[in-house]
């Protein structure tokens, strides 16, 4: 390696960055970590990051989403069986898995870094301030194995994009609930888009919390607990929602809420439906005195509320057992009717 | 661009129609330039190889020195080692007339010359050669831990730096107190 050596730092600013723009997005945040220096030269070159996901569970990993590379931050923490209550251990390493679009295919490598003498938490900060992401900063909670205080999640993470809050499959307990609690109460407020996977919805955790937030995607899979009154209390412009929970029933009841002027904000609820029953039109459509309209091939309903806006309400089959259900307020729609 | 060049362009037009199709034009003569760097060893290089180099382009486009002119004024590069200049004059003379590739296979390998040749590169403006130049500079931490990039490159941790700026300010206050010293003396 000694033959090797070159003194980079004696170039001049405009070199230095010149050599570093050529380099690989793998070697250039390598580079980030060396000095203040080095890393505020990585920070001018404000490289093309789309996304930062953070994914908080006991072995935490990030992922830097940049063009068409992608690269994996996988840190080693220390094994025990507690919760991840605070964010200042240090890794034992970091694998970091370096994918790149080329070729017509993915190239893999994978390399092992030390811990840069960084916390889990200076870690976070220091890949989420590389560059603004030009999409999201993304945050998947795993909230059994986290126990994190809002302050700690406040002061380290940047202002979040997109909230995921994922449930254990086995039955929530009163942590769950309450490391929930918390980093709704974190980053609710600044978030526009929420996930939450498997989320029981009680008093202490209900979805009229989250549904207070002016949020404009709101994603549920598999929600417990969900009844169409809560979806009536929604504030939010695109709901997706994946259960096998909500009869055609109560989406009927919803359609002629909503007809009655209940939801102004809604644009778009997806209901990924998991049933073996073939939804049948009559129950979903009773008394909402729909049109038929023939779009793409597939028929089609539109409603109107007490506003004058009309929606479009369709029904397709994916694949055996799962039906979509979409109902959306097509502007163009709207404009013309009224 | 030189004026022995202009001089003979004027001619080229009225040839097409009687030359053969593979030398549809006569030989232009072409015009050299003399460089020489540290070592004032010289080196005759065209026109068409010093193209590469947008510096010595303007100043022969700025002088419109004749072969003979040329030949008397060397252009001096005394900041510029005279091997790492060679380098450079065979770099511009492989690639003088053809669009330069995107992978370079001609590039010196001398590793311990990169540095000086970079600069050197830089200073005289030669584009393509430059981004060659980056590129194995690149290509020496490829793949490599933070660590390694740090021995490669040479790169010093916070302290250092931090000893490296106090040093420099502590130098930087007894030059300029030496300065007001012998400014004082200077008066009297």
């Amino acid at each position: 390696m000694t033959d090797q050596r070159f003194p980079l730092r004696r170039l001049p600013d405009d070199l230095g960055s010149m050599i570093l723009n050529t380099m690989e997005y793998r070697e250039i945040i390598a580079y980030s970590f060396l000095s203040k220096k080095a890393y505020s030269m990585v920070k001018d070159l404000r490289l093309p990051i789309f996304s930062v996901i953070m994914t908080m569970k006991k072995q935490p990993q990030i992922d830097v989403k940049l063009s068409s590379t992608y690269i994996k931050f996988e840190l080693n923490m220390p094994e025990n069986d507690e919760k991840m209550a605070h964010l200042n251990g240090f890794p034992v390493d970091v694998k970091v898995t370096y994918r790149k679009f080329e070729n017509r295919g993915f190239s893999e490598k994978i390399s092992t870094w030390t811990n840069q003498g960084k916390t889990f938490g200076e870690w976070i900060q220091h890949l989420c301030s590389i560059n603004q992401p030009k999409g999201f900063y993304v945050n998947v909670f795993h909230v059994r194995e986290i126990a994190l205080d809002i302050q700690t999640l406040r002061n380290i993470f940047p202002k979040l994009g997109i909230v995921n809050i994922i449930f254990p499959q086995a039955e929530s307990n009163k942590h769950d609930i309450s490391s929930a609690q918390n980093v709704s109460k974190a980053f609710l407020l600044g978030a526009k888009w929420v996930q939450l996977e498997r989320a029981p919805f009680q008093d202490h955790f209900s979805i009229q919390h989250i549904g207070m937030a002016n949020l404009k995607w709101l994603e549920m899979r598999s929600p417990q607990n969900l009844n169409v009154y809560d979806l009536l209390s929604l504030n939010v412009e695109r709901i997706y929602l994946h259960t096998d929970q909500l009869s055609l029933r109560d989406l009927n009841r919803f359609f002629k809420l909503w007809t009655k002027g209940s939801n102004p904000k809604l644009e778009i609820l997806t209901v990924f439906w998991r049933t073996e029953i073939i939804p049948e039109w009559n129950v979903l459509l009773k008394g909402l005195k729909p049109e038929e309209v023939e779009e793409e091939g597939s028929r089609k309903y539109v409603i109107q509320n007490c506003r004058k806006v009309c929606a479009k309400i369709g029904c397709r089959q994916l694949s055996f057992g799962n039906f979509l259900i979409q109902f959306t307020v097509p502007t163009v729609i709207s404009q013309s009717e009224d | 661009m030189s004026s022995t060049e202009q001089g003979t362009s004027s001619a080229a037009p009225a040839e097409p129609t009687t030359a053969p199709e593979s030398a549809a034009a006569p030989e232009v003569p072409e015009s050299f330039y003399y460089v020489h760097g540290k070592d004032k060893v010289v080196h005759k290089v065209s026109a068409g190889a010093l193209q590469h180099s947008a510096l010595i382009h303007g100043m022969i486009s700025n002088l419109g020195y004749t072969e003979e002119q040329a030949k008397a004024n060397p252009f001096p590069f005394e900041n510029i080692d005279g091997d790492i200049l060679q380098m450079v004059v065979d770099w511009c003379n492989q690639h003088k007339g053809k669009p330069t590739p995107p992978e370079d296979t001609n590039l010196p390998k001398q590793k311990e010359k990169l540095f000086d040749l970079v600069l050197a590169v830089n200073y005289l403006e030669i584009k393509e050669l430059l981004t060659y130049c980056c590129k194995q500079v690149a290509m020496m931490v490829k793949g490599k831990s933070p660590e390694e990039i740090r021995e490669i490159w040479m790169i010093p941790t916070d302290a250092e730096d931090e000893a490296a700026e106090k040093e420099a300010k502590k130098r930087a206050g007894k030059e300029a107190a030496g300065e007001t010293a012998a400014a004082a003396g200077d008066a009297k």
